[in-house]
């Protein structure tokens, strides 16, 4: 029997799917050997292997800077079609993307939906790019200290929506007292900081912030939270999500800064917090009554310490605390596969944890409070999945 | 409730409602618009619908999906985690004759989940194949003229700079 002649919009489909195979670059590999194939083929393949454009390699920036630059001399602009382009600079690539490819790039920029950039530097040359990006950027800096010019680099993107920093160099001159980053578009910030000091939140001002998320990797004590209290209170008109990850994640709840935050109190449109560690009953007892959900990542492996603390504060929440909280979220990162109870048998601890958690949220139902896991399953079904599979 | 599903060699298969369901084509033939409304218009067991583009075997492979899938959702185009579950995988094997052909049935069928499925299983056996080998495989005659194979190869090898960095 012939073989099915298959539509050509069936095949955009199939390379599609083939595009997303990790990793990124095999997915590439594979479409531009489907481009080789045939005529019908060929624009097909190459159109979706146009639209997400991955890049982490000194030769593929050297390659395609002067691909591109090549064909713009002949009028031919592929990358007009590309919707994403993600960039992983490393340290021996900074010259080069200086230099070459940043600026045969500008004129793409404008037809991208997301644009990210790992690792820019703040001596890179951005004017352009702040002009004609249309899209959603994200910037990390990891082997450039930030600093005033990083600062002013950053307000020249007055239309960015989304800024994600990473900061892993000793704490320096952010401290400056005349810096300042404002940004009227910015919904949303994602600042990690290799610091123990939060003197950084002094000088960020945007009026339109709706998610915060603050990721700190230090163990040390925390320095100046009164200046991140002044931050809230700042955006407490805006901000709906905060995120707290205060120290390193296997010790995370050693470091607890929430009741040292009293402007949380004021923040009226808080609806989701994200805290790393359990929250003590009295921590929740400080929350401001608007927030909705509850998203704690829990992180000692069987502690069982870890396991009362936990049942401590969800029984503190179902007794009935003056909280509006609908959604409780306790992530254990350990659980991976949520509805595997297998892998619970193995461990009587993770098994004794989750009959614990089902008895709750079957208590927490009767209140209207869902008390789900980190794939938004509610643990009463594991009780239900239990009995189903014995 | 029952329907009688007939292949283009006239086989006829039985299936239970909730199994059907997931066939667009048929629920579409069997109860109309009043499916949607939650008013079977077919009652009749004996009701036969014809699949006259599907051969048995491959029916028989689709319903053995549909009924894994009957009280379930499967993969839908769009979901954020785009990772096919193990029964998937090895539901739909390695054989290209038989995922094309599926395939082809899954789009005359309207079976969206089944299509990203069979979509993601071709892309699979393309996976580590040069163009010349994906040619023998499928069939297709490479249509290029020589000097266009040259220039695609011209062209191409910044490509394979862009991949193969060495």
């Amino acid at each position: 029997m012939p073989l099915p002649m298959l539509p050509t919009e069936l095949w955009e489909d199939i390379f599609e799917l083939a595009e997303l195979e990790e990793p990124r670059l095999r997915g590439q590999r594979i479409l531009l050997r489907c481009a080789l194939v045939c005529k019908a083929w060929n624009p097909v393949a190459l159109r979706v292997f146009w639209r997400h454009l991955f890049i982490n390699d000194y030769f593929q920036t050297q390659r395609l800077s002067r691909y591109l630059a090549t064909n713009a001399s002949r009028g031919h602009y592929p990358c007009l079609q590309s919707r994403s382009l993600e960039i992983h600079a490393t340290r021996d690539i900074h010259e080069y993307l200086h230099r070459d490819l940043l600026n045969t790039l500008y004129p793409y920029l404008g037809s991208l939906r997301s644009f990210k950039l790992c690792y820019a530097e703040s001596n890179w040359d951005l004017d352009a790019l702040a002009e004609a990006c249309g899209c959603t950027l994200e910037y990390f800096s990891a082997s450039a200290e930030p600093d005033n010019d990083f600062l002013r680099m950053l307000n020249r993107l007055q239309i960015l929506r989304s800024l994600s920093i990473s900061v892993s160099v000793s704490f320096g001159s952010w401290a400056v007292p005349d810096s300042h980053l404002s940004l009227p578009q910015l919904r949303h910030v994602a600042i990690t900081l290799a610091t123990r000091k939060l003197d950084v939140f002094q000088c960020f001002d945007f009026p339109l912030l709706e998610e915060c998320q603050l990721q700190m990797l230090f163990s040390d004590a925390v320095v100046n939270v009164s200046v991140f209290d002044l931050f809230l209170s700042r955006h407490a008109q805006t901000m709906t999500n905060l995120t707290l990850r205060i120290g390193p994640q296997q010790r995370g709840d050693n470091h607890r800064i929430i009741m040292d935050l009293p402007n949380l109190r004021i923040m009226t449109k808080l609806r989701v917090l994200h805290t790393q560690g359990i929250l003590t009953p009295g921590e929740l007892a400080f929350l401001p009554p608007s927030v909705e959900e509850l998203a704690l990542d829990l992180h000692s492996r069987g502690s069982a310490a870890q396991q009362d603390a936990t049942f401590e504060f969800l029984d503190a929440l179902l007794d009935g605390l003056p909280v509006a909280t609908k959604v409780v979220r306790p992530c254990p990162w350990w659980i991976r596969d949520s509805l595997d109870w297998h892998s619970y048998d193995k461990n009587r601890a993770e098994e004794s944890f989750a009959i614990g958690m089902c008895q709750r949220a079957e208590r927490g139902l009767h209140r209207g409070i869902h008390v789900i896991d980190r794939n938004g399953l509610s643990y009463g079904s594991y009780a239900c999945r239990k009995s189903a599979s014995h | 409730m029952s329907i009688t599903l007939i292949s283009k060699e006239g086989a006829q298969f039985l299936v239970s409602k909730p199994v059907a369901d997931r066939i667009g084509v048929v629920r579409d033939c069997a109860y109309g618009a009043d499916f949607w409304l939650g008013y079977a218009v077919a009652t009749d067991d004996s009701m036969g619908i014809t699949l006259a583009n599907v051969t048995s075997s491959i029916l028989s492979k689709i319903l053995v999906w549909c009924e894994h899938y009957k009280d379930m959702e499967p993969l839908v185009d769009g979901d954020s985690n785009m990772e096919f579950p193990e029964w998937d995988m090895a539901y739909i094997g390695h054989d290209m004759n038989q995922i094309l052909f599926v395939l082809e049935a899954a789009d005359y069928l309207h079976i969206p989940g089944l299509l990203l499925l069979a979509c993601k299983g071709i892309a699979d056996v393309l996976d580590g194949r040069n163009p010349r080998g994906i040619c023998d495989l499928l069939g297709i005659v490479m249509d290029f003229s020589h000097r266009q194979e040259v220039d695609m190869d011209k062209e191409n090898g910044y490509w394979r700079w862009f991949l193969h960095p060495t």
